[in-house]
C-alpha cells in the first residue's frame, strides 16, 4: 500500500475537490479512513454548535424589528446631523422673513402717510380763490 | 455572448429581490448567519454584533444593486465580508482595542451544542473537539477564519466563497489548507494528551 494521504490530498477529499488516487487510497487504508471520518464528524459538530450559539447571540443581540426603527436606531449620527442643518437654515431664514415682512409693512405706512401729505398740501393750494402770486395785492375786507 | 434568463430564473430573481425590501423577514432570517461569520472572523462578540447591524443597514439601502444572481444568503454574507475586512484594517490602528474586547466565548458554544440520540460519554468528545476545533482557529488570521466558516459552517462551495470574498481560487484553497492543517493539528494533539 502506498504512504498515508498527504495534507493537501486529505484537505481535498474533505473540500470534495475529485481526486482519483486519493479516493482510493482512503477506500484502502483503515488509518486515513478513521481519521476522515473523526475529521468529518468534528466539523459536522462545529457546525452544529456554531449554529446553535449563533441562534442563541442573535436573540440577545435583539436587533430591532421595525424597518424605521432601525433606520434611526442604526445611524442616530446621520439623522441627527440633518435635523441640525435643517434648523440651521430654516431658523435664520424664518426670522428674515419675519423682520422682512415687518420691515415692509412699515414702509407702506409712511409711503401712505407721505402721500396724504402731499394730496393734502395740493389740496388746499387749489382749493385757494386768488394765485399765490396776486396774494399781496388782495384787498382784505 | 448576452446571457439570457428563462422565466422560471426570472421568477427566482424576482424573489429574492422583493426579499430585500421587508427588512424585517430579512433580519429575522438571516441574522443568526451573518452574525456567526462576523463572531468567529473577528472573535469578539461586542464588535460582531455592530457589524451585524451594520450589514442590513447596508444591505436595505444598496438593495437596488442586487439583481438576484446569488442566493441573499450568498449576497449578505459578501455584505458581511467586506465589513469585516474594513474592521480589520481599522483594527491595525487600534492599539487599545485588545483591552476592551469581549472574544467570543465557544465554551458557551461547546455547552450548547444539540444533544442529539448520542450518549453522554460521546457528547462530552463532541464538545472536546468543538473546543479543539475553535483553539485551532483562534490561531488563525480573520481571513482565514472567515473562509472556514463560509466552507464548513455555511458549507458554501468553493466559486461561490471566491465570489464572496474576492479572493482567487487558490488563495481560498490555500487558507482552507492551512485552517484544516491546524484543526488537524490541534484534534492530533488533543488523542495524544488523552488518557488511553
Amino acid at each position: 500500500m502506498s504512504a498515508h494521504l498527504k495534507p493537501e490530498e486529505f484537505a481535498d477529499l474533505l473540500l470534495g475537490i475529485p481526486a482519483s488516487a486519493p479516493a482510493t487510497h482512503l477506500n484502502a487504508c483503515p488509518q486515513c479512513r478513521t481519521e476522515m471520518e473523526t475529521m468529518r464528524q468534528t466539523l459536522g459538530s462545529f457546525r452544529a454548535a456554531a449554529a446553535s450559539w449563533s441562534e442563541e447571540a442573535a436573540r440577545q443581540v435583539g436587533l430591532p424589528p421595525k424597518q424605521t426603527a432601525l433606520r434611526v436606531w442604526i445611524r442616530p449620527a446621520w439623522v441627527l446631523a440633518t435635523a441640525a442643518m435643517l434648523l440651521t437654515v430654516t431658523i435664520p431664514l424664518s426670522v428674515w422673513r419675519v423682520y422682512n415682512d415687518k420691515l415692509a409693512a412699515t414702509d407702506v405706512q409712511a409711503q401712505i402717510s407721505r402721500d396724504n401729505e402731499l394730496l393734502a398740501h395740493i389740496q388746499s393750494e387749489v382749493g385757494e380763490t386768488t394765485p399765490t402770486p396776486m396774494q399781496p395785492l388782495q384787498v382784505n375786507p | 455572448m448576452e446571457h439570457v434568463l428563462s422565466m422560471s430564473q426570472w421568477e427566482t430573481c424576482e424573489e429574492r429581490m422583493s426579499e430585500l425590501d421587508d427588512i424585517d423577514g430579512l433580519v429575522v432570517r438571516y441574522r443568526a448567519q451573518v452574525l456567526r461569520l462576523v463572531a468567529f472572523s473577528l472573535d469578539d462578540s461586542d464588535e460582531a454584533a455592530s457589524v451585524t447591524q451594520d450589514c442590513f443597514l447596508k444591505a436595505y439601502v444598496t438593495r437596488a444593486q442586487y439583481r438576484g444572481q446569488c442566493a441573499v444568503s450568498s449576497w449578505l454574507l459578501q455584505i458581511a465580508y467586506n465589513l469585516i475586512r474594513d474592521r480589520v484594517r481599522t483594527r491595525k490602528f487600534q492599539f487599545w482595542r485588545r483591552a476592551r474586547m469581549r472574544a467570543v466565548d465557544l465554551s458557551e458554544l461547546a455547552s450548547q451544542m444539540p444533544s442529539g440520540a448520542s450518549s453522554s460519554e460521546s457528547q462530552l468528545l463532541a464538545r472536546e473537539r468543538v473546543d479543539q476545533v475553535w483553539a485551532a482557529l483562534r490561531e488563525l488570521s480573520p481571513r482565514q477564519r472567515s473562509v472556514f466558516v463560509l466552507r464548513f459552517v455555511e458549507e458554501m462551495e468553493l466559486p461561490e466563497i471566491v465570489a464572496a470574498t474576492g479572493m482567487s481560487p487558490a488563495t481560498v484553497k490555500t487558507h482552507l489548507y492551512r485552517a484544516l492543517h491546524a484543526v488537524r493539528s490541534r484534534i492530533d494533539d488533543g488523542k495524544k494528551g488523552s488518557p488511553a
